[in-house]
């Protein structure tokens, strides 16, 4: 809003119109502000808080009174099955993070040449994130159904035993690790196609005038050009594979013996199988520690060079 | 026409007034339960007198009034609202399908923390673990004089510190059930069945290697995370062999000696099975199998004499399940439903007739004409069983005369607990090693998660 000013005037009539001018103007923030930020407190700040709260605390979530315990249900976090499950989220983050990337970095440079059906291409990749978690998963467990899945009927053809996969750790830590990238990899396509369309077609052509290969002008060009979208991608697709849990709730139901158990999932049966509400808000918590670690990190480590060339 | 133009201070006045507005409606209270969260909320509210009054049930689909076969169910339902006016001819209830098992215990837990839970709730599994956090009101002083009517098995899963908290709406329970074409085939008479382990395991090895990869013995349904679906069948056995895996404390008893035959016995049956099929998650497919001619014998609950027709199977054979050499008959109830009234309740004398209403007379004998499903009173049970279908009468014989087991009510962790005890199952079933070492190892982290 545009202040007005009076041009004549003692300064101090001056200065008291301008204070008023800017009290009006702060008020009119906070007029402006004020649904947003009730939204906000009530629906994120409080529950974090509470949470918080309830994370040092004993209680059902049924009957009774949060009974404080101090730091117990941390310690949990600690000792098995815990361990185990803060490793299994870790392992699929990190493998789902970094593969998921590079394979949408590279479909992305793929489909953003000019190839005919380019357009059904982009959507063909993009349907596995639209289409419901419980669709896919069942998709995805057609391939290792221990009875009748593909797997299983290519290796019967073959004249092989078939494999019970659903109970071997490593192969289903595996399958859900591809099915999570086979998942999500569309979001970070169409993040990477909507950069590589903002590179100028100049750039390119001057790197082919100097002699660039399309390798050089992939490493030297493309991917440092895109490092923005790198970081908001990784920051992204780190949140996304801390969160897995419909594959696993889906696939595996976090078996066998709690090897593909991941913390989003222990948190919710904590929650509402087990009804203990402390353990599942400290299991909240240890998660957003984490995710502000790596993410920070991650900002940290992929902003340095271009913090240096800026 | 001329348009006023709306400055923008004016616009701030109006889109504030509307927020704060907007904000204050979203915050007030709304119409539903007192929550159960209170330290004493207790029965002994205020009863109506003459006012009406609604009563909310979070119940059973074949109550719920939107149900795509709601108008096949009318009469049933129609009986017990009935049955309720004669006691309280001003309440109202109004059923609600909140979903089951692990959708209704996530929707109650966050009713309960909202503070808009029912009066009433719908379960199986959960009651003990409620009854004991104090989140459901006895219900003793209701059904007293009812009880001995009542199948003990039908309302155990609702007995916690002696006293009840639920009562039981309708039931089902396990039975066998054989595939007399694949018997045949493998050159057996499918007019007698098995009547004991020794007798199943043989007739299951002669069929499987009759067979010859096209069709086998046995099906058993094997573990898949903290899923109860095969564990409920293996409490059948382990029934039986009166093998109990929890103490009569609740603790989980998991290296009890006598569970070591019935596992020995779950190894051996495995053999017969078709391959894959044991770990398969999909229940459905699991047990459709003998439908389909894969398999010749199955533990099934009384649903599967309709399913089977359905499926193709007109000539499907039902009877008691076989028993170890010197075991006794015994069953686990399953498809048991029971309601309990919730502590938190506003009309709890009311709702606690209401619940009590499912097993009179007039309601229990329409249960399996109009549902299918099973009576869970000796008097309906026995008016039902002269005139029951031959595959129904094997169950109604389960049900009076069997001794009825229920599945194991964890009051700690039950997820952790029941992950345990699937993940020593699939060693048992998917490897060599010695039982009593498995069991062992799955004692130890049981008791681990209950010092934890």
């Amino acid at each position: 809003m545009a202040i007005t000013v009076p041009a004549s005037g003692a300064p101090a009539e001056r200065k008291r119109g301008l204070r008023g001018a800017r009290r009006r103007e702060t008020l009119e923030a906070w007029i402006i502000l004020t649904p947003i930020l009730l939204y906000f407190s009530i629906f994120f700040l409080f529950p974090v808080i509470a949470n918080f709260y309830i994370s040092f605390t004993r209680w059902n979530g049924i009957r009774g009174r949060p009974e404080w315990i101090g730091l117990t249900n941390y310690l949990r976090y600690f000792r098995p099955p815990y361990t185990m499950i803060i490793t299994n989220t870790l392992l699929f983050a990190g493998f789902v993070l970094v593969f998921q990337t590079a394979l949408a970095f590279l479909i992305a440079v793929l489909l953003n040449q000019e190839v005919r059906g380019r357009g059904l291409y982009r959507a063909l990749f993009y349907v596995p994130t639209l289409t419901a978690a419980a669709v896919t998963a069942q998709v995805a467990f057609a391939f290792i159904s221990p009875y009748d899945g593909v797997l299983n009927a290519a290796l019967k053809m073959l004249g092989q035993n078939i494999v019970i996969w659903t109970i071997n750790a490593n192969w289903m830590r595996a399958f859900i690790i591809i099915y999570s990238i086979w998942r999500g990899v569309g979001g970070p396509i169409v993040l990477f196609l909507a950069a590589l369309q903002g590179i100028h077609r100049e750039v390119y052509e001057a790197a082919m005038v100097d002699g660039a290969s399309g390798w050089d002008m992939l490493w030297y060009i493309t991917a440092p050009l895109l490092k923005p979208m790198v970081i908001f991608v990784m920051i992204t697709g780190m949140i996304g594979s801390f969160q897995i849990f419909e594959a696993v709730l889906l696939m595996s139901g976090g078996g066998p013996a709690n090897r593909t158990n991941v913390m989003l999932l222990q948190i919710y049966n904590d929650a509402f199988v087990n009804t203990n509400m402390g353990l599942a808000s400290a299991g909240s918590m240890v998660m957003a520690i984490l995710l502000l670690g790596f993410s920070i990190t991650n900002m940290r480590i992929m902003s340095r060079g271009q913090v240096a060339k800026d | 026409m001329s348009a006023k133009r709306l400055s923008r201070r004016d616009f701030l006045k109006v889109a504030s007034a509307g927020a704060a507005m907007a904000f204050l409606a979203a915050c007030q209270t709304q119409p539903g339960p007192d929550p159960a969260v209170d330290d004493d909320p207790g029965p002994g509210d205020v009863l109506p007198a003459d006012d009406t009054f609604e009563i909310v049930h979070w119940a059973e689909g074949i109550m719920d009034p939107d149900n795509t076969n709601a108008d096949d169910y009318k009469p049933y339902v129609d009986q017990v609202h009935e049955v309720f006016r004669e006691k309280f001819p001003n309440a109202t209830v109004t059923a609600v399908n909140m979903g089951w098992d692990e959708a209704l215990r996530q929707n109650l837990v966050t009713a309960l923390l909202g503070g808009t839970a029912p009066d009433v709730i719908v379960g199986e599994n959960f009651f003990q673990q409620y009854g004991d956090l104090g989140a459901l009101m006895p219900v003793d002083d209701y059904i007293q004089d009812i009880k001995d009517n009542l199948i003990p098995g039908t309302y155990a899963a609702s007995v916690t510190g002696g006293q009840t908290y639920g009562v039981n709406q309708f039931t089902g329970c396990f039975g066998f059930e054989r595939n007399p074409n694949v018997i045949e085939a493998a050159g057996l008479d499918p007019s007698e069945p098995p009547e004991t382990w020794d007798d199943l395991l043989y007739e299951a090895e002669v069929i499987t290697e009759a067979g010859n990869g096209e069709f086998y013995g046995y099906t058993l349904q094997g573990p898949v995370g903290f899923s109860v679906g095969g564990i409920f069948r293996v409490a059948v056995y382990l029934k039986q062999a009166s093998a109990e895996i929890q103490q009569e404390d609740g603790y989980p008893w998991f290296d009890n000696p006598a569970t070591i035959p019935v596992l020995e016995f779950l190894r051996n049956i495995n053999e017969f099975t078709p391959p894959g099929l044991t770990f398969n998650p999909d229940e459905g497919q699991v047990y459709s199998q003998l439908f389909l001619g894969v398999s010749a014998y199955q533990i099934c609950g009384s649903w599967h004499v309709n399913w089977a027709k359905e499926s193709g199977l007109d000539n499907a054979m039902y009877s008691g399940v076989p028993i170890p050499r010197d075991g006794r008959p015994a069953s686990v109830v399953v498809g048991n439903v029971i309601n309990a009234v919730l502590s938190g309740s506003r009309y709890p004398e009311a709702s606690a007739e209401w619940i009590t209403s499912f097993t009179d007379d007039r309601v229990q004998d329409l249960v399996n004409p109009i549902y299918g499903r099973m009576p869970s009173t000796r008097s309906a049970l026995t008016r039902l069983q002269p005139t029951a279908t031959e595959a129904d009468q094997a169950f109604i014989n389960e049900l009076l005369t069997a001794d009825l087991g229920i599945l194991p009510q964890w009051r700690k962790d039950p997820q952790r607990l029941w992950t345990i005890y699937n993940d020593m199952l699939t060693g048992v079933l998917s490897t060599n090693s010695p039982i009593d070492g498995l069991v062992g190892q799955a004692q130890q982290q049981a008791d681990d998660v209950m010092e934890s």
